[in-house]
């Protein structure tokens, strides 16, 4: 563990609310993003924030202090997302799409941008595929720190990615959003010389 | 560069985050291949593109604060550490006695059932005229009695109580041999199950036995 975060931790458990308040403001971006990327949903994603960092702040006095604090407070959180989404899964049968994203397929025409395109060949995929896949392209977080958030191994995890990958490449060239020249959007761009 | 190939190298470099557009061997195979020209494009516009996380509540770290100091201290107090051992006896034994007592219900009325054969055979059949026969007769019932308590504790099952009528110190010796041996006939049907400790009854029992003493009675 860094020697400011251990200072922190041992501030949080003499119980000083100005260390509790900095642990949150340095760790809040990244626990938020796994947990939006896991549930898709802005709301649930901060209420299961909140209740992560509650959590992890009343078992601060069991952990590890030899361990990094980061991946224990990213699995607390990434528990407590599974535990809804099983949740949801009971419930509603099928899982929340992302957020902004159609059920339907649009056209390429329609699609406002390519971040669209990504979002929606995110969607289709398999619900492990696109944590795995998320958490280590757009949250920048380690195979083994995803593989602790998601309770599973650094293997599955890698195996997740590499199939995220592939899937995704293959929908965004059957999409059209890739030509055999490269990004298509790029090429119009291009072509119009600007 | 077959496209398997190419593909494993390129997620090799996406596994230890390096740009693929850098490497020179991806670059010549695409270069001579359109269809691997395509993948290497869509990989790297699926890993470099970035989807935005909405920002989060300015109010989340207030609310973590707020959650956690109320967590912190209690509104009321918590239970006391240390009766927590005195609760879980208090209950251990609260639920072995239930128990006991339930076990004993049913022998108990298996007691009633059968009473004791040997008892009212001698008491049933006492010979009124003869106080030195009533004696031995008396003498052979505490004997059984003792045999009876004796089995009793050691099955440490139901037991019986027999309460003995009181007698008035005036009495004469006659009537006070004829008011024991009314009370001798009387032991069978006075014979009552008890749901106390096999001790307890056995206390009772020879309290009730004329003739014993208290050593008899601490003996047992």
């Amino acid at each position: 563990m860094r020697d400011d975060e251990l200072e922190l931790v041992r501030r949080c458990l003499a119980g000083e609310q100005a260390a509790v308040a900095a642990l949150v403001d340095a760790f809040r971006g990244a626990v938020f993003g796994l947990c939006y990327r896991m549930l898709g949903h802005r709301q649930d994603a901060e209420d299961v924030t909140q209740e992560s960092f509650v959590r992890a702040l009343r078992s601060l006095a069991r952990f590890d202090i030899s361990r990094e604090f980061k991946p224990w407070l990213l699995a607390i959180a990434g528990n407590r997302c599974r535990t809804l989404l099983a949740t949801r899964k009971n419930r509603l049968g099928t899982p929340v799409p992302i957020e902004g994203i159609d059920d339907g397929l649009p056209d390429v025409q329609q699609a406002r941008n390519l971040t669209e395109e990504v979002e929606l060949a995110l969607s289709q995929l398999r619900e492990e595929y696109r944590q795995a896949f998320t958490l280590f392209h757009q949250e920048q977080l380690s195979y083994a720190e995803i593989g602790e958030a998601l309770g599973c191994p650094v293997g599955t995890v890698k195996t997740w990615v590499h199939r995220a990958r592939k899937e995704l490449a293959a929908a965004l060239i059957q999409r059209g959003v890739v030509g055999e020249r490269g990004v298509v959007g790029e090429q119009r761009h291009e072509s119009r010389g600007v | 560069m077959n496209r398997a190939a190419f593909e494993s190298r390129l997620q090799q470099l996406l596994d230890d985050r390096r740009p693929p557009s850098l490497d020179e061997e991806l670059l010549r195979a695409a270069d001579a291949d359109p269809e691997l020209k395509q993948l290497l494009a869509a990989y790297e516009l699926l890993t470099a593109m970035r989807i935005p996380t909405p920002p989060v509540s300015a109010e989340l770290t207030e609310r973590v604060l707020s959650e956690w100091k109320g967590a912190a201290t209690p509104a009321r107090p918590a239970f006391p550490a240390w009766m927590a051992p005195l609760a879980a006896v208090a209950a251990t034994l609260v639920l072995a006695t239930s128990i006991a007592f339930l076990a004993q219900g049913g022998r108990d009325e298996q007691m009633v059932a059968q009473p004791a054969p040997e008892a009212p055979t001698i008491a049933q059949t006492p010979n009124d005229s003869s106080a030195p026969r009533l004696d031995r007769l008396s003498r052979q019932a505490a004997a059984n009695y003792r045999a009876l308590a004796v089995d009793t504790e050691a099955s440490l099952s139901s037991a019986l109580s027999v309460v003995q009528p009181k007698r008035p110190a005036s009495e004469s010796s006659a009537a006070s041999t004829s008011a024991e041996s009314q009370w001798l006939r009387s032991v069978p049907d006075n014979l009552r199950p008890l749901s106390n400790s096999a001790s307890g009854a056995v206390y009772s029992l020879m309290r009730a036995v004329p003739g014993a003493t208290d050593d008899d009675q601490e003996g047992l």
